[in-house]
């Protein structure tokens, strides 16, 4: 029995405990029965306190918002299913899997332009291909991390995914927005967008009321995809939109221009 | 509730295979507890409600989380309702020192409330009163202000003027007996 982990189980149920804490505790629970079964007492005794406050029936009116939105998602789910199993992450997949693909195609063909390049002495031609496969491989880099980041956020347990759509701008484009409730991390994955001539970007919002609140740039590739680390904190209930704008390099504070893509946060 | 009602876990059950009407039953079930727990520990009747929307729709987005061997419904639904709550009442206490924030909302069951879930809430509600007035005035507080404050231990330690060694022994001495209190009480989970 360890005495100071033994310390922590009741502030553990209380709910009184840092991540860390927690961590410890889950972990030695997780090799001793007894000190498990002793947490799940305490435990079962936390929960009881809910029942100290004395209960107030809520509105009407909320759970009928609730159970409207309930009532969407199933129907969407239900139309999902006859689709494909899981298109969210299918149409995300989607994206991912060409991409993840093109490695080899690449390597083997720079392989073959080193080794043919060699034989040649194409010394200035060799250089200039050197650099630009190193380009072309930092790019890649970069595009699998970003993917590994998608990955990872849909993998997290507070995962949660809003659909954001083309408007009458830009009817084509579609996408996703991945967000961890719990660490306010969150991705957003688009495709269907036009690629911008030189001069504008694509600047994605999120929707507090009236209030839009940038959070982020980006561009999209000649397939119109593109994957964007949010660079705000994303709590999904405490926004209501989220949109994305295309506005000149460098942002906005607030959009200026056609607005391509909306998604509601229910 | 009545005998030929499906119990928690059998309506999670269908829930998790997409039975709205399931959710709604659960919802009708805990929905007042839920909203009593969240306005005492926010203290705001905008929030709570904001806490018991977003509690319930977890429930249903997140049905496949919940396993019965893990712990009743309750405590699961309790502890979104919780720890969603603590989230809200941390982010608005950011400038307030956390000792003061003593939360006081002048709560009184819903007389509108469905007549028998509202005994039966009732009825569980005076029970755990019963077992908490049981527990020594300052192994109460400790509980108070860890689960419907979110304070931590440290912190616990820190408001009080008391050893951390003490707060533990307090945390789990209250626990223990607030258990057999409940037990004399009959209350049922």
């Amino acid at each position: 029995m360890d005495g100071h982990l033994e310390e922590l189980l009741a502030f553990y149920a209380l709910g009184g405990l840092t991540d860390a804490e927690r961590a410890q505790v889950e972990a030695y629970v997780a090799s001793n029965p007894e000190a498990k079964s002793r947490l799940e007492a305490m435990i079962q005794t936390t929960s009881a306190l809910a029942y100290e406050a004395a209960p107030v029936k809520p509105p009407a009116a909320l759970k009928k918002t609730l159970m409207d939105r309930v009532n969407a998602d199933a129907r969407t789910r239900s139309a999902s299913v006859r689709q494909s199993p899981a298109p969210g992450r299918s149409r995300l997949l989607g994206l991912l899997q060409p991409r993840a693909g093109n490695w080899l195609p690449h390597a083997v063909a720079a392989l073959s332009l080193l080794v043919a390049l060699g034989a040649g002495g194409w010394a200035l031609s060799l250089s200039n291909e050197i650099a630009r496969l190193q380009t072309e491989t930092n790019a890649l880099r970069q595009e699998l991390a970003a993917q590994r980041r998608v990955l990872a956020q849909l993998a997290a347990p507070n995962a949660q995914v809003i659909a954001i759509a083309g408007t009458e701008h830009q009817p084509g484009a579609h996408g996703q927005l991945i967000a961890d409730s719990q660490t306010g991390s969150a991705v957003l994955v688009v495709a269907g967008l036009r690629p911008l001539g030189s001069g504008n970007v694509y600047q994605f919002w999120l929707i507090r009321g009236n209030t839009p609140v940038g959070a982020g740039l980006f561009r999209v590739d000649e397939q119109g995809q593109a994957i964007l680390q949010v660079t705000q904190n994303v709590t999904p209930s405490a926004f209501n939109a989220i949109g994305v704008s295309i506005e000149p390099e460098g942002g906005s504070d607030q959009p200026t221009g056609d607005i391509v893509m909306l998604g509601n946060v229910f | 509730m009545g005998g030929d009602e499906l119990n928690d876990e059998q309506l999670m059950s269908r829930v998790t295979q997409g039975d709205t009407a399931a959710l709604e039953r659960l919802y009708d079930r805990y929905s007042p507890a839920a909203m009593g727990l969240a306005l005492k520990i926010t203290g705001d009747r905008a929030t709570a409600e904001e806490v018991v929307q977003e509690t319930f729709w977890r429930v249903w987005r997140k049905a496949e989380s919940f396993h019965i061997q893990r712990g009743a419904f309750t405590s699961w639904v309790f502890s979104i309702v919780r720890n969603l709550s603590i989230d809200s009442l941390r982010r608005r206490m950011r400038a307030q020192p956390i000792g003061e924030a003593e939360q006081s909302v002048d709560q009184v069951p819903d007389p509108e409330a469905d007549v028998a879930e509202a005994a039966w809430l009732g009825v569980k509600h005076q029970q755990v009163r019963a077992a908490i007035a049981t527990l020594p005035v300052e192994q109460r507080h400790v509980i108070e202000m860890a689960y419907f404050s979110g304070m931590t231990r440290q912190e616990i330690a820190q408001a009080t003027g008391e050893p951390l060694g003490t707060i533990h022994t307090r945390a789990r001495l209250a626990l223990q007996k607030l258990r057999e209190a409940l037990l004399v009480q009959g209350f049922d989970e």
